[in-house]
């Protein structure tokens, strides 16, 4: 159970809660981030903030405040499943 | 655009980035209008399509969005616009949501969304090919059977394909109005739904739409509500009660939607795509080198760097041609006028010379838009926020503000108005404030007139960006001062995707540029002309012959053609614009501003190009309306002061060279902007504010400026 | 006053007529809350789109 602020880039994670009650988050699952999701972190910018999700097929830029409200469980070796819609 | 239309209306819907805009210039034909929608920043676009039947719809292109809970007034204006509670527009016949044929699952949400809309769907599945290089299959036949009939269509705008089955796709749903089937909501949260209807009829009297109940129940800010007319005591009292029903059928009744839309459509998606490898590989790669650490800000600045210096040389030819054509068109009209002298001045040195020096810079300006559309497309754009968001974060605002500072690059009106898109209004007014401060591209042609002119070549691109930087460099503490001291915002939100790059469609790209020049030249023919007009009345009358005697009487053994110059410049004094920039110019003294710069300054106030104009036909006329006019820059290079401490010194040194473009990109003094900045903050204050602001602010700056380089050169 | 002379001054007149005409409606469209610069705003860098 960590923060996705943790997460290394190239680590992989599958998300456990959100809060939806703030907006970052409602954007989040409109994108189709919902629990149980794998999500990987891509990388971080160059100055350390935001951070470059990737999940269900596509890139999002996230930032580190708002990462850490977002609780995963790290998967270390699980590869994001090439997005079959149903996956 | 008229309320009355009695033709069929079709919108357009889709998540960004999906070519949306492709298909509309596609299906369109670039037969296109662009409007207003008021109290937002997004434009109207329509078009008229055919259907291939024969039938002609206009088609309403709207702005990309993910989902119908909107966050921004921006993109309430899309849900308005499809329910039909604009003003003027009735609601559309049907809608074509573009998907990208890549990523079905999350392109769906906002279609399936639209059941609540109860309105006819074409769902049009755009960049079919690169789903094909990806290795994906799609069954649009099993699909569309399990949406109950509704057309899906795979299309490749960009290269031209399937836009007549999407035309033909348009007609069938036009016919047999197949809706996209609603959702089987769970049996409590149905209720929750029927509780807030209910609620609803009671207190306004009146049966509420699907989608507004959707909206009340599911959104947990929405301005339903208030539209509707339900008093929020009522209102939070209904919907707390039908929250609690959702939350009894399991779900946080915030999460409830998009937990349930996505559960449907993962069944029915099931078996429609096969197929698929790596679907963000190649933009991956990309971005390994383009985001990367160290390489990332670099090569943003390099490709910053590099926009400018060849917006300078390739512009530099069709300059010339400009400037050429400009001069021969001098030689052909002036001569025949030879024996009415205030004519041939007003067409010579008036309209050709103020017009021409205006026009000259259409080929910089091109470029400009050419480079920034193709970033855009590109999708780099998303990169350079995401670069440069932590900038933005720490001055208090987020990178949503990115997109209006930087096309504030272009003009600061428009870039007012897409602050609309900031739902915060601390952050929004940050963001207006800070606009003016990105040189907007009517400062261009100072900046290129004065490098031009003055800079050496090599130069030239290191002080046009510089003369940019010059605004940013204020521009940061101006908004950290604001966003933290003043107005104290809230840390914003961002959520922003990075999407897959793409190679910018040529036709999108150069359509957008042709309508920026047909703008320019309008522009310049209609406002800057009118300007020129006044500007050479005030510089040319009163002409009293008595100053030609004086001059004479003055210079009794000068040669004759010197004689003329001199005379000519007198009458320019004695004018009205030059009594007033006289007037003024110790004011403008330590800056190193003759009273022609003065002039210029203040007289651009209407339209800021107007100063290249100003200067045109103030160094024209001052030197006479010979048919073999000199241009501008060889006037200003040969202009040196006549009295004062410096007499005999070339006006335009190094110096006031600095100092003049520096005071142009620090003032603020575009009178539409100062009136939009007031129409955004809702009054005078701020506008008012950033005038007194910046124009105190560019006066100090420029003084300091000219006064320490012109003592160390 | 000679024919010259009033060519000039109908021309000076109807471009500052204009302009005043122009300005004008600006303001009335921005107490309607329309756009309030006077030029063709359309062609510019629209928001994500």
């Amino acid at each position: 159970m960590t923060p996705l602020s943790q997460l290394l880039p190239g680590q992989y994670g599958k998300l456990t809660s959100l809060n939806p009650e703030r907006s970052v988050d409602q954007r989040l699952m409109a994108l189709g981030l919902l629990p149980g999701m794998v999500l990987k972190l891509v990388r971080t910018a160059p100055l350390g903030d935001p951070l470059a999700i990737e999940f269900a097929g596509q890139v999002v830029s996230l930032r580190l405040t708002e990462a850490q409200n977002i609780i995963i469980d790290v998967a270390a070796d699980c590869p994001i499943q090439r997005p079959r819609p149903q996956a | 655009m008229s309320a009355a239309e009695p033709g069929l209306t079709v919108a357009l819907v889709g998540n960004p980035n999906t070519g949306k805009s492709t298909l509309f210039n596609a299906l369109t034909g670039l037969r296109q209008r662009v409007g207003n929608y008021p109290g937002v920043t997004v434009a109207r676009k329509s078009g008229q399509c055919d259907c291939g039947d024969g039938t002609k719809v206009e088609l309403i292109d709207l702005p990309g969005l993910y989902s119908l809970s909107a966050a921004s007034p921006d993109e309430q204006v899309v849900i308005d616009a499809l329910s039909g509670h604009l003003a003027e527009d009735r609601r559309p016949d049907a809608v074509v949501v573009v998907i990208d044929a890549t990523n079905l699952l999350r392109n769906l949400f906002l279609a399936s969304q639209l059941s609540e809309l109860d309105i006819p769907v074409v769902l049009v599945l755009n960049q079919a090919d690169v789903a094909t290089e990806q290795g994906l299959k799609i069954d649009t036949e099993l699909l569309s059977r399990r949406l109950g009939g509704v057309p899906v269509v795979l299309s490749s705008a960009w290269k031209g394909e399937g836009i007549s089955a999407v035309r033909r796709a348009i007609g069938e749903a036009l016919r047999a109005r197949v809706r996209m089937p609603a959702v089987e909501w769970p049996a409590l949260v149905e209720e929750a739904l029927a509780d807030v209807a209910t609620g609803v009829a009671t207190d306004i009297g009146r049966a509420p739409g699907r989608a507004d109940v959707e909206r009340l129940l599911f959104d947990s800010t929405t301005s339903v509500g208030q539209r509707l007319g339900w008093a929020s005591a009522r209102r939070d009292v209904v919907i707390r009660a039908a929250r609690d029903k959702v939350r009894r059928a399991g779900y946080n009744p915030l999460a409830a939607e998009p937990l349930i839309h996505y559960a449907r459509l993962r069944k029915l998606l099931e078996g429609v795509v096969q197929g698929g490898g790596d679907r963000t590989g190649g933009s991956a790669a990309v971005d390994q080198v383009l985001l990367h650490r160290f390489l990332g800000p670099v090569l943003f600045l390099g490709i910053m760097l590099g926009f400018f210096g060849s917006v300078f040389w390739l512009a530099k030819f069709p300059m010339e041609w400009i400037q050429a054509g400009v001069d021969w068109t001098k030689t052909v009209v002036a001569p025949p006028l030879d024996a009415y002298p205030m004519l041939q001045s007003l067409l010579a040195d008036g309209i050709i010379g103020g017009v021409g020096a205006f026009l000259v810079f259409l080929p910089q300006i091109l470029i400009l838009f050419l480079f920034i559309g193709i970033l855009e497309d590109s999708g780099y754009m998303a990169r350079a926020a995401f670069i440069m968001d932590r900038l933005f974060s720490w001055c208090g605002l987020n990178g949503k503000s990115f997109v209006p500072l930087l096309s504030g690059f272009a003009c600061a009106i428009p870039s007012l108005l897409s602050t609309r898109t900031i739902e915060d209004p601390k952050a929004r007014l940050a963001t207006a404030f800070v606009v003016p401060f990105m040189s907007c591209s009517a400062r261009f042609p100072v900046y290129a007139l004065m490098c031009a002119a003055f800079i050496a070549p090599g130069w030239q691109p290191v002080v046009m960006i510089g003369m940019h930087c010059v605004g940013l460099l204020f521009a940061v503490p101006t908004a950290f001062v604001l966003t933290r001291l003043v107005l104290k915002v809230k840390p914003q939100p961002f959520v922003l995707e990075l999407p897959r790059y793409q190679m910018p469609k040529p036709r999108d790209v150069l359509w957008r540029m042709w309508q920026n020049a047909a703008e320019f030249v309008s522009k310049a023919g209609t406002v800057i002309f009118a300007i020129t007009i006044i500007v050479w009345a005030l510089s040319y009358f009163p002409r009293d012959a008595a100053v030609a005697e004086r001059v004479k009487a003055a210079n009794p053994s000068v040669a004759e053609a010197v004689v003329t110059a001199k005379i000519q410049a007198a009458y320019v004094e004695q004018s009205y614009m030059g009594r007033f920039g006289k007037a003024i110019q110790p004011a403008f003294d330590p800056l190193g501003f003759d009273w022609k710069i003065t002039v210029g300054v203040l007289a651009s106030f209407p339209a800021r190009e107007v100063i290249v104009s100003t200067l045109g036909v103030t160094y024209s006329v001052g030197e006479g309306a010979k048919a073999d006019s000199q241009h501008l820059r060889q006037a200003m290079k040969d202009a040196k002061w006549q009295e004062g401490p410096r007499v005999g010194k070339p006006i335009f040194s190094l110096a006031a060279v600095l100092s003049l473009m520096v005071f142009f990109a620090l003032c603020s003094q575009c009178g539409p902007t100062i009136a939009t900045l007031a129409q955004e903050t809702g009054g005078w204050k701020w506008a008012a504010a950033s005038f007194v602001y910046m124009t105190a602010l560019a006066w100090i700056v420029s003084a300091l400026l000219y006064q320490t380089v012109i003592r160390l050169s | 006053m000679n024919l010259e002379t009033v060519i000039v001054g109908i021309i000076v007149g109807l471009a500052g007529g204009w302009l005043v005409r122009r300005w004008l409606a600006a303001a009335r469209r921005r107490k309607a809350g329309g756009c309030a610069g006077d030029c063709a705003c359309a062609a510019k860098i629209q928001p994500k789109k």
